[in-house]
């Protein structure tokens, strides 16, 4: 029985309800913190700053996403996360955001 | 099982929670760092059982967190796991180091965290249940409870370099293929234990691995090893390196050091404790076998005879 069938009925009695619950409120505080990032990264400004933001957004919702049943966020905020810490460029960063932004956007929209 | 778990991100700790809730522990008390959970160790009169904590954190990561937590006399043989993400699988050495008993994968998985939590439980049963034999039958009877455990690897008190013999198992399963190949094992054999521990109440004889650990620490010369007692009066150590000393010169060094205790193991009418030091075991590039092996392999030498082993260090058949 894996962590995603288990989840599937989501009753709100169910023991991950309330993490699910933090994971959604938590949702658009975490989309501004990446947002505001990506517009330092794109202007080259405090991109040092903007690069710890991601990288710590990105570890704790690859930590947690996919165990709550939302594995595409989790996978790409582990890659985020990936290439944060392996110091890649700019460019491939941007890039990488883009769909993790767009996924945590959607969650805001359910 | 009282559960401690400290991760600076709230949903985590929900989740680790709700999980192990799913899995039959409810007993979860959460903190968002290290310095609130050490203040919950010390001030809150809880005893905790496990536990967990994230190895990534800001303020305190959790290989000092663990190292901190192995300052206080009553967690200093709690289990502790660490929780990381796969890419941080790196720095887990640090918290092995530290004292750490197991780690986690991020994300979590409910089948993994219940195998591990599921190691933590059967060990605190073990305990539990030794702890009661000691204190229903005396002393003098559980000391023979020791002795029917010659073989069993300990937690020596007192021997703070020491790692428990199944963290260091864990230790070997989180290391890539490349350092796994890097990485020596070799061991260190009393002689004379099984001569000791029959006549040497069980305090006596673990005073004695005490004693004999010391002059392992001193006579390796670095800090840059792990040691480890597997039970049956021997202990591994695990280098990155090469140890950069010969078995024959490490075993002539702790014999010398042990020497020193002749008079305090004579008025224990008790012979001095003697050391074989076991050829260096390494992961073989054209048989890869399960990373264990190499204690296996370590131990083996260090128990037989060199007479009886093969020039690279295996027993003669």
């Amino acid at each position: 029985m894996t962590t995603v069938d288990i989840w599937a009925n989501r009753r709100s009695d169910h023991p991950l309800a309330r993490a699910e619950r933090l994971f959604r409120s938590m949702a658009a505080e975490r989309l501004d913190t990446l947002s505001s990032a990506w517009v330092r990264l794109d202007s080259g400004q405090n991109i040092r700053e903007a690069m710890d933001d991601i990288r710590s957004v990105a570890h704790k919702i690859a930590g947690t996403a996919a165990s709550l049943g939302h594995g595409n966020l989790g996978n790409q905020a582990a890659e985020v996360e990936r290439l944060s810490i392996e110091g890649a460029g700019r460019a491939a960063l941007l890039k990488a955001l883009r769909p993790l932004i767009a996924g945590l956007a959607e969650l805001l929209d359910d | 099982m009282r559960i401690l778990a400290i991760d600076d991100d709230p949903v985590f700790l929900e989740l680790l929670a709700g999980m192990l809730k799913m899995i039959g522990y409810g007993q979860v008390t959460t903190m968002a760092s290290g310095d609130e959970a050490l203040h919950e160790l010390d001030f809150s009169g809880m005893l905790y059982d496990c536990i967990l904590s994230d190895m990534q954190m800001p303020d305190m990561n959790g290989a000092v967190l663990t190292a901190a937590i192995r300052q206080r006399t009553a967690y200093r043989q709690t289990p502790v796991l660490m929780i990381t993400a796969m890419s941080g699988k790196n720095t887990v050495d640090d918290a092995f180091a530290a004292g750490a008993t197991d780690y986690i994968t991020k994300p979590l998985d409910i089948i993994e965290l219940r195998a591990r939590i599921g190691m933590v439980d059967r060990l605190l049963a073990e305990r539990r249940r030794l702890a009661e034999f000691a204190r229903l039958v005396g002393q003098r009877a559980a000391a023979a409870e020791i002795k029917a455990e010659f073989e069993t690897p300990i937690l020596i008190p007192g021997f703070e370099r020491g790692i428990e013999f199944l963290a260091m198992e864990n230790y070997l399963l989180t290391l890539g293929v490349k350092r796994m190949y890097s990485t020596s094992a070799f061991a260190i054999h009393i002689k004379n234990a099984s001569i000791i521990f029959n006549k040497a109440s069980g305090a006596t004889y673990v005073q004695m691995l005490g004693d004999v650990g010391a002059q392992i620490v001193d006579a390796l010369k670095t800090e840059d090893v792990m040691i480890s007692y597997a039970g049956s009066g021997t202990f591994v150590c695990m280098v990155e390196r090469d140890p950069g000393q010969s078995p024959d010169d490490l075993e002539i060094l702790i014999n010398i050091g042990l020497m020193d205790f002749e008079t305090i193991y004579a008025a224990d009418r008790l012979p001095v404790p003697q050391v074989r030091v076991g050829e260096a075991a390494r992961s073989a590039f054209l048989s890869p076998t399960k990373p264990t092996r190499i204690l296996e392999r370590a131990i083996q030498s260090a128990i037989t005879p060199p007479e009886k082993r093969t020039k690279n260090g295996q027993m003669v058949a």
